[in-house]
């Protein structure tokens, strides 16, 4: 199934990240809360995968566990091929230049305490890049300048600024390290709506300058729309559904998809809402429904629902979906 | 009137790959000034500042002046407050001013080598003990044995078998407030270590050492400094009070305990020979809490805002 | 019948900084029966507005709040929300005018059960004994399609999920039949399938009892399918004013426009393809300590003229129901609304 998952194009390359079977879980051994139960996929060097589910989905933590700032209590994550589970930390801390992290939280993200050219230059000096006389200062306005803010930013603290500007600082920082991969975990979030475009377009510009692969987490379902290639959508710690974003958007497959997409009101009152929301809480991760986690709430479920939790299967080519009721896809067109 | 814009211009390009510079950030007014207002809004922090300010300029006049604290002039023991002696003299007729103000030399030295001694200490053993999760129960044993004795008996304990002097009047001390300063900090680290810029830094590759310098003790700042004047505060009194139980430094350092202790039986008669060292202990120690108290004010809402 | 008329609501703060003015000469009004949305971004005010109306500011010497607030009440009186005395206002609150907030976690005393707490409003509004307070309670619950409300009375607010809490809230400001429901961004916390629920459910009560809603929020598609009259705010002022449709449709101020065209979703749902760049309004607000000259807007506008600086426009009517704060949109003849 894993090869499976693998985006068909460039079947002979390995993938810059491959997740296999990544189980997450947090408390006690007899009743854990489980973060994630079981994920994989991978993501193709240049590709933008979104991660998209609401809480207890779990994205936050596989956001975590791709660049082992957290460990997985069961699973591998493979960066070209290696697992990087099983390398020393120093190993480990030299291979973070290579893959970096953009946090939800602009204002809690930056040391209050530090000015903005000592957040950049410690992320420089961290892995010796920018060495000899002038080259760190240099090297630090040239980062303040692609994210759109000036050199004599530098020096002030992070209270200084707005929520969009620090959210630059810290790509600024992601940067600075020379990445390959980036994880975005919700970086719009917090952010107003006239500065999220301008964020967008930042992230945007920089994938496309520095050909970065880029694990987009999110759950606004239209930036997910823009800016990703293939979508992964996530309950409760389980994928539901993986499809390139045109498809999945036009023609969603899994009942939680259908269920999602019709909940995100659309900026336009001549675009009617669809369907009937969804009744129910979402459950505890604590406590998951057996079989598949979505029935509680599933307008299809039947009883062979609650027997076991289904696979995800490839139910056309390059689209993938844990459902146990393969006869209502039958019903929707390819 | 305006169409609205249908197509979806591009903003004009200013410089550097992103389309949208960020705006000049309006300064906010200069730290320094600010943090002294807020510091003195309240009158009394204020008063306290200026008392403390007033001892520690005599105490370092004193060293400077060349007085001899200990000049006997025994004619004019027991003598009441004149313009020839401030405060009167003691049984022995020293001046009881130059007293007071050397005795703060001693007195404010003991209290701040202890303050600066249990912050050391305490900061050490609470940010190994909150910041790595398998030393916490061992080094936090060590400090609640620490913490389980009493502290005038503790130092008691340790001045008799150690023996009188002004070292290990400090020492015992220290070993007294260590604990309370490495609680607090270990409370502080196990929420500084959780806060998202700390996982940033662990994000970008920075190690541990760098992380407990740059990241994790520069926010601990706040706490420490608000132990430190509380315990700079204890010290002056406890040190006062060992003095008097004569288990303190020796009696012949003018401190203001000893001057307490050694002048008790000539009270009755002269009561200002106990009553103004005693009030350089009440003064000092209160206007020591209030300052601490104005500190802790100022930086709790500033250390949630920055937080 | 128009339920609230707000007139040149103003209110400033003085901080450490300087005199804030959060709220400047705001003006609109929510019809009986309707919905009228709030729209603003961070230091636009919207906050600070329904705090005011609802007389829930700190009361010291350094707020200054003035212009006014004209409710009508059940019996049909007309009322000065700002002017009235404390207890008069104690009186409608949780009464005839409610409000529920963004965090229903920290809006929720957690000592108390969750029917405790609908009972005790009932107790002092509507003066209920116990018993009464206590049954009314367990049918509000079930009125906010809470499962098992009857075990959920005695539950603790720790011992409900987030979207089961906004209901306990709702419930609470229903518990009074109130006229007016003012709700302070009520779903931003929640996930979005539970904030559909949330918002059907406010959609149901409101075609019931023929409340009016003040709802104030920054999501525009929300709005879109919620609110029948718009108001959107910037940087303490109202900008523009519309119906919900000839506002999306054709947004007249440089603000309300870029809001819009900056919206990803609103690019695809036009059915157009996925532009290369979204649209982006430059720069970010201005600091409420140093106000531009003139236009609040301004500094980023791309329509901005010389004009623009020297003085603030005035909020005038455009005599289709709307209304709009720009040199660029002309008055109809009728009378303008003075800046």
């Amino acid at each position: 199934m894993q090869a499976a998952l693998r985006p068909t194009a460039a079947a002979a390359e390995v993938p810059l990240i491959e997740v296999r079977g990544v189980k997450r879980y947090f408390g006690s051994k007899d009743k854990p809360v489980r973060a994630v139960d079981g994920v994989s996929f991978a993501i193709r060097r240049g590709e933008t995968l979104g991660l998209v589910g609401e809480s207890g989905s779990g994205k936050s933590t596989i956001g975590r566990t791709v660049l082992r700032l957290l460990d997985c209590t069961a699973g591998q994550v493979l960066y070209r091929g290696e697992d990087i589970g099983k390398l020393s930390s120093e190993h480990m801390r030299k291979l973070r230049s290579k893959l970096q992290i953009i946090f939800q939280d602009p204002y809690a993200s930056l040391n209050p305490k530090m000015r903005i050219s000592a957040i950049l230059g410690e992320a420089l000096s961290t892995h010796s890049l920018a060495k000899g006389p002038g080259e760190r200062e240099r090297r630090i306005a040239e980062l303040l300048d692609t994210v759109g803010l000036r050199t004599e930013h530098a020096s002030r603290f992070p209270h200084e600024f707005s929520g969009g500007q620090r959210q630059r600082i810290g790509v600024a920082r992601a940067l600075a390290v020379e990445p390959e991969f980036i994880v975005a975990d919700e970086p719009l979030s917090a952010l107003d709506v006239s500065i999220q475009s301008q964020v967008i377009n930042l992230l945007a510009d920089l994938r496309e300058r520095l050909s970065l692969t880029m694990l987009f987490i999110s759950h606004d379902l239209d930036v997910v729309e823009y800016l990703c290639d293939r979508v992964v959508v996530l309950y409760l710690g389980h994928v539901m559904e993986v499809a390139p974003t045109a498809e999945l958007f036009e023609r969603p497959l899994h009942p939680y998809t259908q269920a999602l997409l019709a909940a995100s009101p659309k900026p336009d009152p001549l675009v009617e809402s669809l369907g009937v929301p969804l009744q129910g809480d979402i459950p505890s991760p604590m406590n998951p429904p057996s079989g598949c986690v979505f029935r509680t709430r599933c307008p299809h479920a039947i009883a062979a629902c609650a027997q076991a939790m289904p696979t995800l299967d490839e139910v056309r080519p390059g689209r993938f979906s844990a459902c146990t009721r393969k006869d209502l896809l039958i019903t929707a067109a390819p | 009137m305006t169409a609205p814009a249908s197509d979806l211009r591009p903003p004009p390009p200013q410089g550097g790959a992103a389309s949208d510079p960020a705006e000049p950030v309006p300064r906010r007014p200069l730290a320094v000034p600010l943090v002294l207002r807020k510091l003195f809004r309240r009158r009394i922090v204020l008063g306290a500042a200026i008392v403390l300010a007033l001892v520690v300029t005599l105490a370092v006049l004193a060293g400077l002046s060349g007085f001899d604290p200990n000049e006997t002039a025994v004619s004019q023991r027991l003598s009441q407050p004149s313009s020839a002696h401030l405060l009167g003299t003691d049984e022995l007729g020293r001046d009881l001013f130059a007293r007071i103000a050397f005795g703060g030399r001693y007195s404010l030295t003991i209290a701040l080598l202890t303050a600066v001694g249990s912050v050391l200490a305490g900061t050490l053993l609470g940010l190994v003990a909150g910041f790595f999760r398998r030393l916490d129960a061992p080094v936090m044993r060590v400090v609640d044995a620490m913490m389980s004795f009493p502290d005038i008996l503790l130092a008691i304990a340790l001045v008799g078998i150690l023996g009188p002097s002004m070292l290990n009047v400090v020492l015992a001390l220290v070993l007294v407030y260590t604990p309370r300063v490495a609680r607090v900090v270990r409370a502080s680290t196990l929420v500084v270590r959780e806060l998202l810029f700390v996982e940033a830094a662990r994000a970008v590759g920075v190690s541990t050492a760098r992380i407990l310098w740059r990241h994790v003790l520069p926010n601990l700042m706040s706490p420490i400094l608000v132990q430190a004047s509380f315990i700079f505060a204890y010290a002056i009194l406890a040190e006062a009070a060992l003095s008097f139980l004569g288990v303190g430094v020796p009696p012949e350092i003018p401190t203001w305990g000893t001057m307490v202790a050694g002048s008790q039986q000539y009270a009755h008669q002269a009561l200002w020979i106990v009553l103004f060292p005693g009030l350089a202990i009440i003064v000092t120690a209160l206007s020591l809490q209030l300052l601490g108290d104005g500190i802790r004010d100022l930086l709790d809402p500033r250390l949630r805002k920055s937080m | 019948m128009k339920r609230l008329e707000v007139r040149h609501l103003s209110t400033s703060f003085d901080t450490d900084e300087g005199r804030v003015q959060a709220v400047a000469d705001v003006s609109f009004a929510i019809r009986a029966g309707k919905t009228t949305a709030i729209v603003g971004e961070s230091g636009s005010g919207k906050s600070v507005t329904s705090l005011t109306l609802m007389r829930l500011l700190p009361r010291t010497a350094a707020t200054q709040v003035s212009g006014e607030a004209l409710f009508v009440d059940r019996a049909g009186a007309t009322l000065d929300l700002l002017s009235l005395p404390e207890p008069r206002m104690r009186a409608l609150r949780g009464n005839e005018v409610a409000m529920i907030f963004q965090e229903p976690m920290t809006s929720l005393n957690p000592v108390f059960s969750v029917g405790e707490q609908i009972a005790e409003s009932l107790r002092l509004h509507k003066h209920l004994d116990r018993a009464a307070a206590r049954a009314e309670a367990l049918r509000m619950l079930e009125l906010v399609e809470i499962p098992a409300a009857a075990q959920r009375l005695d539950e603790y607010p720790h011992q409900l999920s987030g979207g089961m809490r906004q209901r306990v809230m709702i419930a609470l400001a229903m518990a009074c039949d109130p006229t007016l429901l003012i709700a302070d961004e009520p779903t931003t916390a929640l996930d979005v399938t539970i904030q559909a629920q949330i918002l059907a459910l406010m959609r149901r009560l409101q075609t019931e009892t023929g409340m009016s809603i003040l709802f104030i929020t920054h999501n525009l598609g929300v709005v879109a399918h919620h609110a029948d009259d718009v108001a959107v705010m910037y940087a303490g002022r109202i900008v523009e004013a519309a119906p919900v449709r000839p506002l999306f449709a054709a947004p007249r101020h440089p603000y309300t426009q870029g809001l819009l065209a900056c919206l990803p979703g609103k690019a695809h749902a036009a059915g157009q393809p996925r532009p290369k760049r979204l649209f982006a309004i430059r720069g970010q607000v201005s600091s409420p300590l140093a106000p531009p000259p003139g236009c609040a807007f301004e500094p980023r506008c791309d329509q901005a003229e010389a004009r623009c600086t020297q003085a603030m426009p005035p909020l005038v009517e455009t005599g289709d129901e709307r209304q709009a704060r720009c040199i660029h949109v002309p008055a109809a003849e009728a009378a303008t609304k003075a800046a």
